[in-house]
């Protein structure tokens, strides 16, 4: 009987968090919907006619908003590809401690992790400009390529494969790179599907190098764009800006829902490594 | 020769790697901490001044406060989010019936990019937004969450609400490698709930307390989107985190040379906090 | 007839070469969506000239940055906007500005409508011109007739406020404090004052305009280049706050008062007196959303020393150095400072530097009040620290206002710390 209430008050705290955590989104959809906000507003509209999508026109029409969200998912797709392919291969590299040195090389990958992008920017900024890649999207793509975070998932997780499966075909007359992308891989593929999903967030929710690197409108990134938003005059257009922030961050919420369980079990993954 | 022979297929497989890397963080760092010697108007050629930005970074007011305001940050939000993430984590534990749906509605927050959600924090702060309109209807007066006093802890907020349920995760996987047959035996012998888990749950959680620990103080450290779009580092440099002081003055006060010696010394800072906190595992 | 041909050919190859010319042009948001603003007039010049303008928007937060980025990439904009607080360093540490003066001519100096700002933004940078203004705003103060007539506040000093040949001081402003701070809702406490000065500001001019008005340094520098804080102006200006204060002719939390707080307790009917009231204000949002507010813009007090001064900002354009086309981008300065171009601006709420209105605006005498303190308005200081002053003078502004300091250790304070963020 005792259980039975502890449950259920527990279901009663899980589901009013529940609540409190998605209650910013809903009221930002509410407010997305009603074309000016500077008073107090209702959370439930009165009748029907109150709410329009001239917001959503505003945003989809006059201004570049497509075309940032065109932008993020250029530059997403770029750098998470990058990203998978070159951690890939890194991380074996280091995690059958190939290179000599190889732990030293992993630590100080590591350390990398400590150091932000926005201290580095400005000489991104100023290496990037000599080639001529500042105010374009591959300028944006390229530091975003090689993610500290993405090598050391791979070679960790690399790291619990056992060598004997390549060594094995090896005997067998398979040449190492063979080895590598036949067996090794395919057997990597739950840290792959991880490291995916969590490169393009990474990647989509970038903020720095995008916002120093494109000044022109319409190479900017969904993530600046909205920003951008945010600080336009005096006053803050804040239908606008919801209805902004709600679609801008509408493909990550669509590459979590899709691939929901890679992205919990890499969190477990990550939990269990340490 | 014949070692670079050897080592072919490594340094190809290792090379674009190894090469982004060096191009786009190691070679930035290294620029920097020479920048940091200098005086650089970023527009004006750099003029080297050896060690005169390190030295009036002590004394510099406005590096002193945002230090402080990143410290205020770190102070409130590691044992929040540890304490915090675990009772998550023991809620979710002992809810079998919806749990998946649970586990990824509180991760939603982290799904869903920081500047969209600073922008709806920052329409959920404002004077007759949604926090104060329940505050004015349970009758209570407004609050300005964005005043001098409230926005470290405001801001704070928004990043507990945001990560509970990523760090929860981590928590529950703990749990769930405990082996039951512990926390059996445990009951066998008489131990009540409260006794298992200052016990036996709260000792074989420590290394992930130590883990949601130092990432959510490197976290707390990195904190810049939100401030740079909820406040700006207002008002008066308030909410200013370190990351966010670098950015201001090496861009809107052209001294670069002086942002690249805060950025050394932050990076010194951090550097250090981690291996006082590994220290402190090592030691358990 | 062979050179006359090579003329034609000479000049059609220029007017072939000149068209089809791109200049890029950044400007800052000083209306909403101003490349929608600035479309018509982009239209009419490309149509004139053959030159397109193609404009992006960069935020006033950002706007630094991004010119900075740009121009050390060696990819600045062929025109940019600025504003006094924004040029100079960009002239001081990278020299990434265009000379103007050979482009002006003496026919267009005489066009302004103060012909000194022009030197007075030379001076800022060492006596050559750097940027050119196209509009500017001026700030008024403004009274509620409401509040003034309904306690007893006589003509004569009403007149003495808004005409502009008289003039009012800081005396009466003490005196109107005493008329106007009532308690109307018998509950023993002040609910209606006469000004709510914006202790928590973390804007630049709300000390500034008392600190001008009590004789203080336009740049903030003194003679031999040392911040001016620690000044008798200083110290006026703080003890005359602080006597508001204390008197009770300022609102409760004064200390910690937001700059647009402080405006909507004048719109609310709360205060009877404000000092800093731009165009768009007065002429199209205070009519359009506060139709019941009976205010009367005044001119500026007289301080204690005699000084008459107010607060102004101007959009500023500069070339940039490295542009290709600097030809053609002061074409398009010099088109917006036509005729045509001037009177379209006006919409913007900021007002045509060189004086040529529309009908409507020219025959409102609100804005010949606008005008009128051009004459003694001092922009905002041009000196690279003034960032970290603003926080430093605003920081001990609201210290004095929380009795904390006197105002002559807030004045102390104020140099200590401008001297120590000047050191580099």
């Amino acid at each position: 009987m005792n259980v039975n209430k502890c449950k259920f008050l527990l279901y009663i705290i899980a589901v009013f968090w529940a609540m409190i955590i998605v209650f910013p989104y809903l009221w930002a959809f509410r407010i997305s919907l009603i074309p000016t906000y500077t008073t107090f507003v209702s959370f439930f509209p009165q009748n029907i006619s109150e709410l329009s999508l001239v917001n959503y026109q505003y945003l989809l029409f006059r201004t570049q908003f497509p075309r940032w969200m065109l932008n993020s998912v250029i530059v997403s797709t770029g750098a998470t590809f990058l990203n998978v392919v070159i951690s890939s291969m890194l991380g074996y590299v280091l995690a059958r401690k190939r290179l000599p040195k190889s732990d030293m090389i992993f630590a100080a990958i590591l350390g990398l992790l400590m150091i932000p992008q926005h201290v580095l920017i400005i000489a991104l900024y100023l290496g990037l400009s000599k080639i001529r890649l500042t105010n374009n999207l591959l300028g944006v793509i390229l530091p975003l390529s090689a993610n500290p975070f993405g090598i050391f998932l791979m070679r960790q997780y690399i790291t619990l494969i056992p060598s004997e499966y390549e060594e094995a075909a090896m005997v067998d007359g398979c040449s190492r790179i063979t080895a590598v992308f036949r067996i090794v891989l395919p057997q990597a593929l739950p840290a792959i599907g991880v490291l995916t999903v969590t490169m393009f967030m990474e990647t989509w929710n970038n903020f720095i190098v995008p916002l120093v690197l494109i000044t022109r409108d319409s190479l900017k990134t969904v993530t600046v764009g909205v920003a951008d938003l945010a600080f336009q005059t005096l006053n803050v257009n804040w239908g606008v800006l919801m209805a902004g922030s709600l679609l801008g961050a509408m493909p990550t919420v669509l590459v979590f829902v899709l691939f929901n369980q890679y992205f919990l079990r890499g969190l477990q993954l990550h939990g269990g490594m340490k | 020769m014949h070692k670079l022979r050897k080592y072919y297929l490594d340094i190809t497989l290792a090379f674009p790697g190894l090469f982004l890397l060096i191009t786009f963080f190691v070679a930035p760092a290294i620029a920097i901490f020479i920048v940091s010697f200098t005086k650089w108007p970023i527009i004006g050629s750099p003029t080297f001044v050896g060690l005169k930005n390190y030295s009036k970074l002590f004394t510099d007011e406005f590096f002193l406060r945002a230090l402080k305001n990143t410290l205020y940050y770190t102070l409130i939000l590691v044992p929040s989010i540890t304490a915090l993430s675990f009772v998550t984590a023991l809620l979710l534990r002992n809810i079998t019936r919806g749990r998946e749906f649970f586990k990824a509605i509180y991760i939603f927050p982290m799904v869903v990019t920081l500047t969209s959600t600073a922008a709806i924090w920052k329409g959920l702060f404002l004077p007759y937004g949604p926090l104060n309109q329940i505050l004015v209807k349970l009758g209570l007066n407004p609050i300005d969450f964005l005043s001098v006093e409230l926005v470290i802890p405001s801001l704070c907020l928004v990043l507990i609400w945001r990560d509970i349920g990523y760090y929860a995760l981590f928590f529950l996987a703990g749990l769930e490698s405990i082996p039951p047959e512990v926390l059996e035996a445990a009951t066998v012998d008489g131990a009540g709930p409260l006794h298992r888990f200052r016990y036996i749950i709260v000792p074989l959680m420590k290394p992930i307390i130590i883990l949601v620990s130092i990432l959510t103080t490197i976290g707390s450290f990195m904190i810049f989107t939100l401030v740079y779009v909820i406040t700006g580092g207002g008002p008066v440099y308030s909410s200013q985190a370190l990351l966010n002081y670098i950015y201001d003055v090496g861009w809107k006060e052209f001294r670069m040379g002086y942002a690249a010696a805060t950025a050394v010394v932050y990076f010194i800072i951090l550097f250090l906090l981690s291996m006082i906190q590994r220290l402190v595992i090592e030691r358990e | 007839m062979k050179r006359f041909f090579l003329l034609i050919g000479g000049l059609l190859m220029l007017g072939f070469l000149g068209w089809g010319v791109t200049i890029r042009f950044w400007v800052c948001p000083f209306v909403d969506q101003p490349e929608k603003f600035l479309a018509p007039l982009v239209e009419k010049f490309t149509a004139q000239t053959g030159i397109n303008v193609e404009i992006s928007v960069v935020s006033y937060a950002e706007a630094v940055v991004k010119y900075q980025a740009a121009i050390a990439a060696g990819e600045a904009p062929d025109l940019m906007y600025l504003t006094e607080g924004r040029f100079v360093p960009l002239v001081q540490f990278g020299n990434a500005l265009e000379p103007l003066d050979q482009y002006i001519s003496a026919e267009l100096r005489n066009k302004f409508a103060r012909p000194e700002l022009l030197n007075m933004l030379a001076n800022a940078t060492g006596g050559t011109l750097y940027v050119v203004p196209i509009f500017f705003v001026t700030y008024l103060g403004a009274v509620n007739l409401d509040i003034l007539q309904a306690c007893g506040v006589s003509q004569d000093l009403i007149d003495k406020m808004t005409d502009p040949n008289q003039a009012y001081t800081w005396d009466d402003l003490l005196y109107l404090g005493s008329l106007v701070t009532k308690d109307l809702d018998g509950d023993g406490k002040a609910d209606q004052w006469l000004y709510a000065y914006p202790g928590g500001t973390g804007w630049i001019h709300p000390f500034l305009l008392w600190y001008w008005s009590a004789g203080g340094s336009p740049t903030l520098l003194t003679e031999e280049g040392k911040p001016a804080f620690d000044t008798d102006a200083t110290r006026l200006a703080l003890t005359f706050l602080r006597r508001l204060q204390q008197e009770g002719f300022m609102p409760p939390g004064v200390a910690s008062l937001e700059a647009s707080d402080a405006i909507a307790l004048f719109t609310a009917g709360k205060t009877a007196f404000i000092n800093n009231v731009w165009p768009s204000n007065a002429l199209k949002i205070w009519p359009q959303q506060f139709p019941k507010l009976n205010y009367r813009l005044v001119y500026p007090p007289v301080g204690p020393t005699g000084a008459r001064t107010t607060y102004y900002g101007s959009g500023l354009l500069a070339i940039a150095r490295q542009s290709k086309h600097k030809a053609e981008a002061w074409a398009f300065i010099e088109f917006l400072l036509s005729d045509e171009a001037q009177v379209y601006l006006s919409a913007s709420y900021y007002f045509p530097i060189t004086g040529k209105l529309p009908p409507e605006l020219a025959a409102d005498p609100r804005v010949k009040m606008y005008y009128d303190v051009l004459s003694y308005a001092i922009p905002e200081p041009m000196h690279p620290a003034m960032a970290r002053w603003k926080v430093i003078y605003n920081s001990e502004v609201q210290a004095v206002l929380i009795g904390q300091k006197t105002p002559q250790q807030a004045a102390a304070d104020m140099q200590r710390r401008a001297e120590e963020a000047l050191k580099e």
